[in-house]
């Protein structure tokens, strides 16, 4: 049975204009043991994505307007805040992209963690205590019992996320979402965190929604791929036929647009998308991307295309791709 | 600006309580109902009534009048203080907070010096030291304020100083002085004008006390301070003569600090738009 | 005026060390050396990158090149005129040689000055232009890096993060200078926007004669800008070289892992990055003899107590005593 099923859905945010929709009609699932790349730029709708599926969007600033988000069976939206806290953290976990400002300077790690199992009715007794180590073993911190003690300002960048990452894991969760787990860190560290994170999939069954906007890391570690584009997936595939064969000319502008090591030829140019990312707050009834598109046809401004499949298990959003 | 300020309610009530005190005070000779300094002990002591609408004092001054000319000392005082103040204190604030060093070093320890006195203390001293006049005491409140200005300012020039432009202009070739001038004193314009509002309900507030201590406007010049030195003595016979000043000095107190929060909020261009 | 050599940009030996701050004043003074001793030659039109993690001292050391830091050692000669110690009207003079492109196109704009203000600044303080003169240049540079006269007016938050680099561009431009220092100048940068900055960088360098630093901690970035690199690992330069030779046959083991760790961009070629143990060490305390021993594979006895010298073989420089 499919572990995540969200459908079609939106979530919108005040603003000076009224309420935008950050999101509109996003739809995905997820599978266990899988992992699932979003990959995005800022005002893709990424993280509220992630934010939505959380239950983490501010009553005072927006709300899931709209759709569904099926977990194990349940729909998750409109559900009460103390069911949700009761999944959050022991089934349902997030890791976030800066470490430093999700710990609380003021507690130990070991506090930190041990705290999951407190708000989860666990108590802070020796057997928690234990519970802790056994989580910073897990994900192979050096010297867990000295790393218990300190706190976060203490440790570098690469050990915080491995804190917040055995935090995420205290009750084995279902599903794993990580926003940008590694921007904050060095490439060396990068490498380490996304194998450890690699690593417990396979050993947990866990399923992952890794959300970035590096193509190497979703190339490397992702199954399949989702890409959105002002708040709407554009287009979604298997990792592999995704990157070597993409089909939405913003999949195709962003791969071509990155360079990539090795590859240069001496006086290449990349190729450039044109233009700026759109604000939610621009209202436009067709193509988001129309307006830095190479392809734009009249069509493109006047009604937004949906994501049909253009090879097996791949979709892309787009009437150009249609009319190809 | 004002589009903004008007948007906000807590702006509305300042400003227009700050407005009400200075009309009162500019237009007092044409206002106020009685020459605030006629004696007529034919009418001491008189509660308020349809003749004297706020009552009169022991000598039979009108206390409405005396309250309206008492706005004059009061404002005059605050805005002048505030604007010295201002003026000394933020250049060296500027200086210390951007040269840092010895210029801090330097700058930064008689401010230290004169804040470890307490106001009144020092106010008391500076005024016994030059004479009672008005002009001795906005110089004697002046001088209190220009520490605590050099404070404020420095800690945000210390701030800015540390942001990329201001690297930036320096790569770019600029002269210290025209990097502060162009670059730290407008970016510090926001706190500094908030820190002025501020201030000048501190100000008044000084003046009211050392005129009710007898060192500040001397009698028979009204100032609301003054005036509530005189009513203390009857203050349950006749206690008009002490509720209104001190309503007066509450009003002025509460716009200014009213002003003071709603201009923080405006004027920060981080909470900007977050309050619409 | 340039230096009979060809060379525009000589650093000899450079350090530059922080007092740490004690707690107590019986300690003895400690002191985090960022920078500790590098060299560089950079010739006239020439791009040097610059890699290293996070704490490597890249960010200081371009500081200390600008003369925003004075180096507590060494010798900084550009264009044949030692401005190591330069301050008042000597430093200024030599600002309109070398200017500097910022990270954070966001910090690095004064917000109160509008973009012809901004790019004019540099004129108004260094050039003999009249205020119509400089104002015409100004204009004139906004339109080559891709911003219209209207656009001119307008203050930073009413652009986007590229068109903010753009005049963050066009001010380093303004003096004419010879050298371009640009720190991460795309890593703020949305990734489809990155290209049309880095094509920008590559088109001016070509039309102006420019030199740049480029530096970045995404290898692929500097692979496709530079023509030699210089890897730095805990205020030294561990390897330099033309970009082809180190990133093809890198003799550091760590620049090998830098590249085994960076995700490689075609799912198909799946591989675990090679992971490389350990974080960077604590630098006021930094390892005895070669500071990457604790993290090296192939450290030896040797390494523990010696640091290596740096050795040149056909202009390739490696500072490691079992190089390959």
């Amino acid at each position: 049975m499919t572990l995540l099923s969200v459908n079609n859905l939106a979530t919108e945010f005040n603003t000076q204009a009224g309420p935008r929709r950050a999101i509109d009609g996003v739809s995905f699932s997820v599978e266990r043991g899988e992992v699932l790349g979003i990959v995005g730029e800022s005002g893709s709708g990424k993280s509220v994505t992630a934010l939505s599926i959380m239950g983490l969007i501010d009553p005072q600033v927006g709300r899931i307007s709209g759709g569904s988000i099926t977990f194990d069976g349940r729909d998750l939206v409109g559900l009460k805040l103390a069911e949700l806290q009761a999944l959050r953290g022991k089934r349902i976990s997030m890791v976030f992209q800066e470490p430093l400002s999700a710990l609380n300077p003021c507690f130990t790690i070991g506090d930190q963690i041990g705290e999951v199992f407190v708000a989860h009715g666990d108590g802070a007794g020796a057997a928690t205590r234990a519970r802790v180590l056994e989580l910073l073993k897990l994900v192979h911190i050096p010297d867990p019992e000295g790393i218990l003690r300190r706190y976060p300002h203490e440790i570098s960048g690469g050990m915080r996320q491995r804190a917040m990452i055995a935090m995420a894991l205290a009750y084995t969760p279902d599903l794993l979402i990580a926003d940008e787990p590694t921007t904050a860190l060095d490439v060396t560290i990068q490498a380490q965190v996304l194998n450890l994170i690699d690593r417990l999939r396979q050993e947990l069954k866990l399923a992952v929604i890794l959300i970035t906007h590096d193509i190497g890391i979703v190339a490397q570690y992702t199954d399949r791929v989702a890409v959105m584009y002002g708040g709407r997936i554009v287009e979604t595939g298997p990792a592999e036929t995704l990157l070597s064969a993409p089909r939405h000319p913003y999949t195709i502008g962003l791969l071509a647009s990155v360079p990539r090591l090795g590859a240069r030829r001496p006086g290449e140019r990349l190729q450039e998308i044109p233009g700026t990312v759109p604000s939610i707050t621009e209202i436009l009834p067709g193509c988001r991307f129309a307006s830095r598109c190479a392809h734009r046809m009249s069509r493109c401004d006047e009604q937004a295309p949906a994501l049909v499949e253009r090879a097996p298990g791949q979709a892309a959003a787009c009437w150009w791709t249609e009319a190809a | 600006m004002l589009a903004l300020i008007l948007k906000k309610p807590k702006a509305v009530a300042g400003l227009s309580l700050v407005g009400l005190m200075l009309l009162l005070a500019l237009l007092a000779p044409w206002i106020a109902p009685y020459d605030p300094l006629a004696l007529d002990p034919a009418v001491s002591n008189q509660a308020p009534s349809g003749q004297f609408w706020l009552g009169t004092d022991f000598f039979g001054r009108d206390v409405l009048s005396r309250m309206i000319w008492g706005a004059r000392p009061s404002l005059l005082i605050g805005f002048a203080s505030v604007a010295v103040g201002c003026l000394i204190g933020s250049a060296i604030g500027l200086a210390a907070g951007y040269f840092r060093g010895w210029v801090d070093a330097v700058l930064m320890r008689p401010v230290d010096v004169l804040l470890s006195f307490p106001i009144v203390v020092l106010a008391l001293a500076l005024v016994a030291a030059l004479g009672p006049s008005l002009f001795n005491l906005i110089i004697t409140i002046s001088l209190l304020f220009v520490p605590r200005f050099a404070r404020v300012v420095r800690a945000e020039a210390m701030a800015l100083r540390e942001l990329d432009y201001i690297d930036a202009a320096r790569v770019a070739g600029q002269r210290p002085v025209a990097i502060i001038t162009r670059h730290v004193l407008p970016n510090a314009m926001a706190q500094i004008i908030v820190t002025c509002t501020v201030f000048m309900a501190n100000a008044i507030l000084v003046e009211a006390g050392l005129s009710f201590l007898g060192v500040g406007v001397t009698p028979p010049e009204p100032s609301w301070g003054n005036m509530l030195a005189e009513g203390r003595n009857n203050i349950l016979g006749a206690p008009w003569l002490t509720t209104f000043p001190g309503v007066m000095l509450t009003l002025t107190l509460i716009g200014f600090n009213l002003l003071g929060d709603a201009l923080r909020d405006i004027l920060d261009p981080r909470l900007r738009g977050l309050h619409s | 005026m340039s230096a009979p050599d060809g060379l525009l940009l000589e650093v000899n030996d450079l350090a530059m060390r922080y007092a740490v701050r004690r707690r107590s004043p019986f300690e003895a003074r400690r002191y985090v050396h960022a920078v500790n001793g590098i060299d560089i030659r950079l010739r006239h039109g020439e791009t040097l990158g610059i890699v290293g993690e996070s704490g490597c001292g890249k960010t200081t050391l371009a500081r200390c090149i600008l003369r925003l830091l004075e180096p507590t050692r060494g010798r900084i000669v550009l264009n044949g005129r030692d401005i190591t110690h330069a301050k008042g009207g000597e430093l200024r003079a030599a600002r309109r040689d070398m200017q500097f492109v910022f990270q954070d196109p966001y910090a690095s704009l004064d917000p109160r000055l509008r973009a012809v203000d901004l790019v004019r600044e540099p004129l108004d303080a260094l050039s003999t232009l009249s205020r119509a003169e400089a104002n015409e240049r100004a204009i004139g540079l906004l339109e080559k890096v891709g911003l219209t006269r209207a656009q001119a007016q307008r203050y930073p938050h009413q652009f986007s993060g590229g068109q903010r680099q753009r005049i963050g561009i066009a001010r380093a431009l303004a003096l004419n200078p010879k050298l371009v220092l640009a720190d991460e100048p795309v890593s703020a940068l949305d990734v489809s926007i990155r290209a049309q900055i880095l094509n920008l960088m590559a088109a001016l360098r070509e039309e102006l004669g420019l030199s740049y630093i480029v530096i970045s901690h995404d290898l692929a970035i500097i692979d496709h800008v530079c023509d030699r690199v210089a890897i730095i690992y805990l205020g030294r330069i561990v390897e330099q070289g033309e970009v082809a030779d180190v990133f093809n046959r890198p003799r550091h083991p760590y620049t090998q892992a830098l590249l085994a760790a960076v995700p490689h961009h075609d799912p198909r070629q799946r591989r675990r990055a090679a992971e490389i143990v350990g974080d960077l060490p604590n630098p006021t305390a930094p390892p005895p003899g070669c500071t990457f021993h604790p993290r090296c594979p192939k450290a030896t006895d040797l390494c523990k107590r010696v640091a290596p010298q740096t050795t040149t073989t056909d202009g390739h420089d490696v500072a490691c005593h079992h190089p390959d």
